[in-house]
């Protein structure tokens, strides 16, 4: 990644900011350009699809279209998201169809500069660093955001 | 291109598509008729050409311009009747229209193309069909220039030339596109449709420059110059152009309104005439433009200056040229060179013919109005159902609902007429198929179109595309054979290719028919063996519409030379795959000599299609209709005799054939414990906990058994695609939403198939190996009983071969003769027993339907009188010879759930009328011979050898019994020679009686024994190979007379030989 946050900047607002929807993957702090999400939905049952790809938990009717969902925790190898009261599902239109991300729990909203992001820390560069656009660092704490792009990448690197 | 223009232009585009669709029949029509020719028709193509080329002039795509009015030229000529449509004209005008579609599909690169050769070809045509002096007029181009003009306009003078013939004025009209086009709500295309109905466009252009830029002020105008000819008259135009009259410009008068000597002089045009380019000087007429020169699209040298001449020159003096009467073949030779590529150019994109770019579909306005409606009450259907749901009125909520259900079926059905075109689109580009390979393999074929106006969903006209192209092809090709061949066979030299669409029992059937040499199954199935794709064992089995099948075998080609046209080794394979992937179905019907007729059956559309839904555990999964061949359920008693495993694999018994079964659980590794023990389906056939659901589905050209928990309702469903993410899974062919508004996968049967590791071959191999495994038990096992009641509780069975007739009788036919009953039949007395004469049975209530199983005993027949229902069953089942045995019952069987009494017939006859029996022949020498020789018997079923050694005891020998091949063989050589015959079954476990006949010819001291070989299976094949190891006798069993016979003769034979 050569400068943290490039794909982010398509999604500023304006010049100066991004909004950015955050939420947990397991106990990892994660964000997604907020316009790139569509909807936030409680996942309700979802239908199997053997030998789906691991990622994909299964499908569900949005309104009448088919929408796959997808596990980030089992994308991002974290392991697999819990099935809880706070489980949501983050409907992302993605190259002319729906996909929903399952996530552990949903978080707040934030406006912030891209710049205000950073390259990946060494630690989470490793596999997976390809899935993080950049870290965004608040109060001390770190906030992962995600490449839509490559989330939601169908081929398997 | 502008961006106002991108609308128009799609529009345009889509016309000239329209326009173009049918051309190509409709010059072969042409072609047809000859110098007879259909003014309609040539009109209907000379304005298509024309309206392309003046939208193109406007659109600013110069090529297609340039290329639609040479075009426009050749027709005009043929319109008149200057030229003959022979075959090479329209050859030509063909390849022109093969260029048009091009460039118009790829419009933005059009201006790049290279267009000189087509360009040449028309030219070339259009100036041999010319008189001499007018030859030149094709490449030569006239300004046009008005001083108050900004510019000019060129046009060729070929055109001016017969503008002025036709005695047209010629004008300039100058149309606001904003003002008079826009703002009156009309399109600039109106405006052209509007001129081409009352005379030609010679040029057009958009004047750019009087748009101004931006910076300027706005002039709100945008100039069309038409440079237009037509006979009517100034006054007139102004209404029919709707353009106020100074922005119509007469440049000429029609040369009529002037005397023949009068044409010299200058006309009341306001503008000049200017002939363009080098001829100038000498004149147009001195100096004819060689066809072939160099410079096709002509030079464009600096125009004269604005009003610098005057001289109108001599192009209005032409006199109308006389009609050529020159050779049609003369512009030939250049042209046919090219033809080879393009016809390899439009077959390649053949299967976009319907594609092509345009994602647009037309529809009636009276369908679009029956839409509107529809949703209206889609609208207000709600609408009543909110309020119902609003004042919790049930009855109202239901009437809504109701009435819902009756408009979405409504519109659903309007929404999938939207998408239904006729299969005529697809037909049309045939004939120029057709046309074009017949010419090239110098073959005459007619080709039949019926049925053009069936149709179909879009989706399956398009897949249907490739796969017919490919058909028809092979037809062409491969099917019909060349003239010489077909009339060394007494056809006609002429061969016929028939395309058929009609709609049968709710799907379309499409057939490709040829009449020419025929599939031949063996050179198919020789092919298929010599590339290994079949085994010669298979082969033998294979009847002639399963060799024929092997058509659609990948890397099958039995085009003796590859062509190009087709015969390249792929093909047939992928037209099966196609089609089955738009859920078709192929059937070849041939006679060899008489023609083959390739026969699609194909779904009306793929967007709703009926389905079987099924279930696994918690999931819910639909299997399209289409390929759900039969359900099954197997009782869990009837799990064992059903479910066979054969290797690894478990197969399902479907009346003769075995066939694949896969459980969908363990395939889908729904259930984990099932996935971890591949055995299960084995276990479950032993402990035989539940009935077996089994959905046998046909996925192309192989069934196959799919195993399910629950079977629930068919029903419609809407197909969904999945996403991206799943797009890899051949097990599905989409979603759906159920009433639930859950989610359900749609099973795609040949991909799951291919999964399961039952590719369309490999299954049907193993299906086949297996069959023929089948074939073998069941020879060994299976034997067809007549089953009939006699009591009300009281089933019997017989072996079916003893029985010669069954027929109902009426109970009053039976008479009492001497306490004997008998019956008229057949002008004779039949003896009729039944069980309970024997003691065997009940007596048959009165009451009863009644039937006489005739059986012919010793040379006599004689009827047992039974009750209906009477049935033949085959079976395997064991006969148990101990529990229900008495005189007359040899045992009983579980046959079909009910314990069958298993009857001997020669006992039950003997013990009702003792002595009866004794009468025949065979019973005559058991007494004469005492002590009779003794028979080795062989037989592995209990039921059989218990019968059969009672025949042979009942004709007067001593019988050794052994229940198998290697017994047997023990039993003789503890006997050793004191065997006289030996009677064996075939199929038995341990030795089978070939080998046990083997084994006694190759053994010294029995080689002499005479052998009776008994089964019930007699093929050519298996006789003969019973003979050749040493079988004296093959016999079918159970034919105690025959048995009898071919053992005294045998006997006799060995008596005379000792």
């Amino acid at each position: 990644m050569e400068s943290a946050g490039t794909a982010l900047r398509t999604w500023a607002t304006e010049e100066t900011t991004v909004l950015l929807a955050t939420f947990y993957i397991r106990d990892v702090h994660c964000a997604l350009p907020a316009l790139a999400v569509q909807e936030v939905i409680r996942p309700g049952r979802n239908t199997l699809v053997p030998h789906g790809p691991h990622c994909v938990v299964g499908i569900i009717n949005l309104r009448g279209k088919i929408v796959t969902l997808i596990d980030l925790a089992r994308k991002l190898e974290l392991g697999s998201t819990g099935n809880t009261e706070d489980t949501r599902a983050l409907i992302v239109e993605w190259k002319g169809e729906f996909v929903g991300l399952l996530v552990d729990r949903v978080s707040d909203v934030r406006e912030i500069r891209p710049d205000g992001i950073s390259p990946a820390p060494a630690n989470v560069r490793g596999a997976q660093g390809r899935f993080f656009d950049g870290v965004h660092e608040a109060d001390g704490k770190l906030l992962a955001v995600l490449s839509v792009e490559e989330v939601l990448s169908d081929e398997d690197r | 291109m502008h961006e106002r223009d991108d609308a128009l232009l799609g529009e345009f585009l889509a016309e000239c598509r329209e326009h173009l669709a049918d051309i190509e029949n409709d010059l072969l029509t042409i072609e047809e008729g000859g110098a007879d020719i259909d003014e309609q028709l040539v009109n209907k193509v000379f304005r298509a050409a024309h309206s392309i080329k003046g939208g193109a002039g406007f659109f600013n795509l110069v090529k297609i311009q340039e290329l639609g009015h040479r075009t426009e030229n050749v027709l005009d000529m043929v319109r008149s009747r200057e030229m003959i449509p022979a075959p090479e004209v329209v050859n030509i005008l063909l390849l022109a229209f093969d260029r048009l579609r091009e460039m118009i599909n790829r419009h933005q690169e059009s201006n790049g193309e290279d267009i000189s050769e087509i360009m040449v070809a028309l030219s070339g045509l259009a100036s041999s069909f010319l008189p001499p002096e007018e030859k030149a007029s094709i490449s030569q181009e006239v300004v046009i220039a008005a001083p108050d003009l900004p510019g000019e306009i060129k046009v060729s003078e070929f055109d001016l030339v017969r503008a002025r013939r036709e005695g047209c004025y010629i004008y300039l009209l100058q149309v606001d596109l904003i003002h008079d086009v826009q703002r009156r709500g009309k399109t600039p295309l109106d405006v052209m449709k509007a001129l081409l109905d009352c005379g030609s466009i010679l040029d057009a252009q958009v004047d750019l420059a009087s748009a101004g830029t931006l910076e300027d002020e706005p002039t709100n105008e945008l100039v069309l110059r038409v440079l237009y000819a037509s006979v009517v008259d100034p006054t007139v135009m102004a209404v029919l152009v709707e353009i106020p009259t100074e922005r119509i410009r007469v440049l000429e008068e029609p040369a009529s309104a002037f005397s023949a000597d009068e044409q010299d002089t200058e006309t009341a045009s306001a503008a000049c005439l200017v002939p363009m380019g080098t001829t100038r000087a000498s004149g147009p007429m001195a100096c004819p433009v060689p066809t072939g020169s160099t410079t096709t699209t002509t030079p464009r040298a600096r125009p004269a200056p604005v009003g610098t001449t005057t001289a109108t020159a001599s192009p209005m003096t032409t006199a109308p040229p006389p009609l050529p009467t020159s050779d049609a073949s003369a512009p030939v030779a250049r042209p046919r060179a090219s033809r080879r590529a393009s016809t390899e150019t439009t077959a390649a994109d053949g299967g976009t013919l319907t594609g092509g770019g345009d994602a647009t579909v037309r529809v009636q306005v009276g369908l679009l109005d029956t839409l509107m409606n529809l949703a209206g009450e889609l609208v207000l259907g709600r609408n009543q159902l909110n309020e119902a749901i609003g004042r919790g009125d049930l009855h109202s909520i239901r009437a809504g609902g109701q009435r819902l259900n009756l408009v979405t079926s409504e519109l659903q059905e309007a929404v999938m007429f939207t998408r239904m075109q006729p299969i005529g689109n697809l037909f049309g580009k045939f004939p120029r198929l057709v046309r074009d390979l017949s010419r090239e393999l110098g073959k005459d074929i007619h080709l039949e179109l019926n049925g053009r106006d069936v149709e179909l969903d879009k989706t399956l006209i398009e897949g249907l595309s490739d796969p017919l192209t490919h058909m028809v092809r092979n037809a062409v090709d491969h099917g019909v054979e060349s003239p010489g061949e077909r009339t060394a066979q007494g056809k006609p030299a002429g061969g016929t290719v028939r395309l058929q669409a009609s709609h049968q029992a709710g799907q379309v059937v499409v057939e490709i028919a040829d009449d020419g040499k025929g599939i031949d199954p063996e050179k198919i199935a020789n092919a298929a063996l010599s590339r290994e794709l079949i085994t010669r064992e298979q082969m033998q089995v294979m009847s002639d519409a399963d060799k024929r099948a092997l058509v659609f075998l990948p890397g099958l080609s039995t085009a003796e030379k590859v062509s190009d046209v087709s015969g390249r080794g792929v093909g047939m394979d992928v037209v099966k795959t196609n089609l089955d992937r738009l859920g078709g179905q192929v059937e070849i019907d041939s006679v060899a000599g008489r023609g083959t007729t390739f026969r699609i059956k194909l779904p009306l559309t793929l967007a709703i299609i009926p389905s079987l839904l099924v279930s696994v555990g918690e999931e819910r999964f639909a299997i399209p209709q289409i390929n759900v061949s039969e359900l099954i359920r197997i009782t869990a008693g009837q799990i064992r005799e059903r479910i066979e495993v054969v290797g690894d694999a478990e197969v399902l018994v479907l009346r003769n054939t075995l066939i694949p079964v896969v459980e969908l659980s363990v395939l889908l590794g729904l259930d984990s414990e099932a996935a971890a023990d591949p055995r299960r389906m084995r276990d479950r056939r032993a402990d035989q906990g539940s009935d077996l659901k089994v959905v046998v589905v046909s996925a192309g050209a192989f069934l196959y058994g799919l195993v399910v928990e629950e079977l629930h309702d068919s029903l419609e469903i809407v197909v969904k695609p999945l996403g991206r993410h799943l797009k890899g899974l051949r097990e599905y062919a989409g979603a759906t939403i159920l009433g639930d508004g859950r989610v359900s996968l749609i099973l795609d049967a040949a991909g799951l198939a291919g999964v399961a590791g039952l590719s369309s071959m490999a299954g049907s191999d193993r299906a086949r190996e297996l069959a023929l495994e089948a074939q073998r038990e069941e020879s060994a096992e299976n034997h067809a009983f007549l089953v009939f009641d006699n009591g009300p509780e009281e089933r019997c069975a017989v072996p079916l071969s003893l029985v010669t007739r069954v027929e109902r009788i009426a109970a009053e036919r039976i008479e009492w003769m001497g306490g004997r009953r008998t019956m008229q039949y057949r002008g004779a007395s039949l003896p009729l027993v039944t069980l309970a004469d024997a003691g065997a049975g009940m007596e048959l209530g009165s009451d009863r339907e009644l039937v006489v199983i005739v059986f012919h005993l010793g040379g006599n027949e004689i009827g047992l009188v039974a009750a209906m229902p009477v049935d033949v069953i085959e079976t395997s089942a064991a006969v148990d010879t101990v529990t229900l045995r008495r005189p007359g019952i040899s045992g009983s069987a579980i046959i079909r759930d009910r314990t069958t009494l298993a009857l001997d017939v020669h006992e039950l006859v003997e013990s009702a009328w003792p002595g009866w029996a004794v009468e025949s022949p065979g019973a005559e020498e058991a007494l004469a011979g005492g002590e009779g020789p003794l028979l080795l018997l062989a037989e592995d079923s209990d039921f059989f050898r218990a019968q059969v050694k009672s025949y042979l005891e009942g004709g007067g020998y001593r019988v050794a019994a052994a229940e198998d091949g290697e017994a047997a063989w023990e039993q003789l050589e503890k006997l050793g020679n004191a065997v006289s015959l030996v009677v064996t079954d075939i199929e038995m476990p341990r030795l089978n009686g070939l080998e046990l006949t083997r084994r006694i010819r190759a053994d010294l001291r029995f080689a002499a024994i005479p052998v009776i070989a008994l089964s019930s299976l007699a093929g050519e094949d298996d006789v003969s190979r019973a003979r050749e190891l040493g079988v004296d006798v093959y016999q079918v069993k159970i034919d105690r007379e025959h048995l009898l016979e071919s053992v005294r003769s045998l006997l006799g034979e060995a008596a005379l030989a000792a």
